[in-house]
């Protein structure tokens, strides 16, 4: 819409008084809202002119009550927008404690769980060792009872065969007695003992070969139960020539290469 | 104004003191009753008061605000209550009780060098053109409705309404003497 400044403040006189037509109505709404400063500048005149029209009244005073009756309804407003921020305070405060409350609630929650489950692993953990414990120890008992079915397998063995020679063990100084089973053909030696005192931790029985030109040949150490019972199978020791005596000594744990202990129990073989 | 957007209503009571009387004259003369003038002065305030927040300095000044909100209220309130046929018509003179007025020593505004100018920019006009802006302010009547109530036509009550506010206007801008188009005169 091209107008002058003058048409355009004749126009908008017209609009603020409201005497426009509905389509130029509009027509003046949508320049207005198009934010051009003339417009705007224009309705700011118009709007002051009639304005001033209305300044050509008569005053008249109002009644004395009216203000008070303004005042009072101010005074309410501004204490209900006092009591709805005050609403709206205790609202947020209740918010942010109710948060607060969830915070902690999820954090104790979440410190029990954490807790929990290092104790639920911890007894997981425990279980597993106890278990593996139980297992090796299932497993050496195995391996044992396997050895010793393998060991009196062979003693059997050795009892069948025509070929095995038995020779006793003696002892002039107690009760113990021994004997060797000399398997030849399967080259094993298997000596029994009997009533032979049990030793200290820090002792052993050691068995030895004693050839004819008195070679003293290790053929392992063995302990003894409470009742002296102790068994030892070991092979014979080739290229030594004929054995001539059996012996078992005392020695150091874990056996010596040379015999330094006393003789417990000894046999001759030939 | 700011004192009012900061919440005080001590500046309130003041801008009250200082303007209601112009403003109750003119709810007064919109309206007709006194009843409901009383009642559209208290809202007119109280929605100043709410809105001053909202003020533009640089759109208008407070009183141009209080004024052009105390119309539209009005004439809302006319509609609202559906008084305009009940109403005295603008033309008639406006006839105003002594008793009913109680000017106060606020009311200086009111006997204002501009009040001045107004009424003699009035007194320039023929009456009926005077009568029709009268009509279209107070009544709120469109060009329409006061060509039908002053049995004239159309295109003479568009023309005597835009001579008057143009003369008005000029008056305010000490322009009294400018040209005034006759346009649109049927």
């Amino acid at each position: 819409m091209k107008l002058t400044d003058q048409e355009r403040l004749e126009l908008m006189l017209e609009y603020v008084a409201g005497t426009l037509d509905a389509p130029q109505t509009e027509t003046v709404r949508q320049a207005l809202l198009s934010g051009d400063p003339a417009w705007a500048a224009s309705l700011a005149e118009a709007e002051a002119t009639l304005a001033a029209y209305a300044s050509a009244l008569e005053p008249i005073a109002p009644p004395h009550g009216i203000k008070s009756n303004l005042m009072q309804r101010v005074s309410r407003g501004q204490a209900d927008l006092r009591l709805k921020e005050n609403d709206e305070f205790l609202f947020l405060r209740r918010l942010a404690q109710g948060f607060a409350a969830i915070a902690a609630i999820i954090l104790v929650a979440v410190l029990v769980n954490a807790w929990t489950a290092k104790r639920i692993e911890a007894a997981r953990q425990q279980v597993y060792a106890d278990m593996k414990k139980q297992m090796l120890e299932k497993d050496l008992l195995l391996f044992s009872l396997q050895s010793q079915i393998n060991s009196n397998t062979r003693v059997l063995e050795a009892l069948h065969s025509p070929s095995v020679k038995v020779v006793d063990l003696g002892s002039d100084k107690s009760k113990a007695v021994g004997r060797v089973l000399v398997d030849a053909e399967h080259g094993t030696w298997h000596v029994f003992t009997t009533a032979l005192a049990p030793l200290p931790a820090d002792k052993t029985y050691e068995l030895w070969f004693i050839t004819a030109d008195q070679k003293k040949i290790a053929g392992g150490t063995f302990s003894v139960d409470a009742g002296g019972n102790g068994m030892i199978t070991a092979p014979i020791p080739k290229d030594i020539g004929p054995v001539a005596i059996a012996a078992i000594t005392d020695e150091p744990a874990g056996g010596v290469e040379v015999p330094t202990g006393s003789i417990q129990l000894v046999g001759k073989l030939q | 104004m700011q004192a009012m957007a900061a919440g005080d209503a001590g500046a309130l009571a003041a801008f009250y003191d200082r303007h209601s009387p112009l403003v109750y004259a003119t709810c007064v003369r919109m309206l007709g009753d006194r009843t409901t003038a009383d009642e559209l002065l208290v809202d007119i305030f109280h929605e100043f008061w709410q809105r001053a927040s909202l003020y533009d300095a640089a759109k208008s000044n407070p009183v141009t605000f209080l004024l052009t909100l105390t119309r539209s209220r009005a004439i809302d309130r006319r509609r609202t209550i559906g008084k305009r046929s009940n109403l005295k018509l603008a033309t008639e003179s406006q006839t105003t009780n002594a008793a009913d007025q109680h000017p106060t020593a606020l009311d200086g505004v009111i006997a204002s060098e501009n009040a001045g100018i107004v009424r003699e920019a009035l007194s320039l006009l023929d009456p009926e053109q005077r009568r029709a802006i009268e009509c279209a302010y107070y009544d709120g009547l469109s060009h329409s409705e006061i060509a039908d109530l002053l049995k004239k036509p159309l295109g003479t009550v568009k023309t005597y309404i835009r001579q008057g506010l143009i003369r008005l206007r000029g008056c305010l801008r000490n322009d009294v003497d400018a040209p005034i188009e006759d346009r649109d005169t049927e």
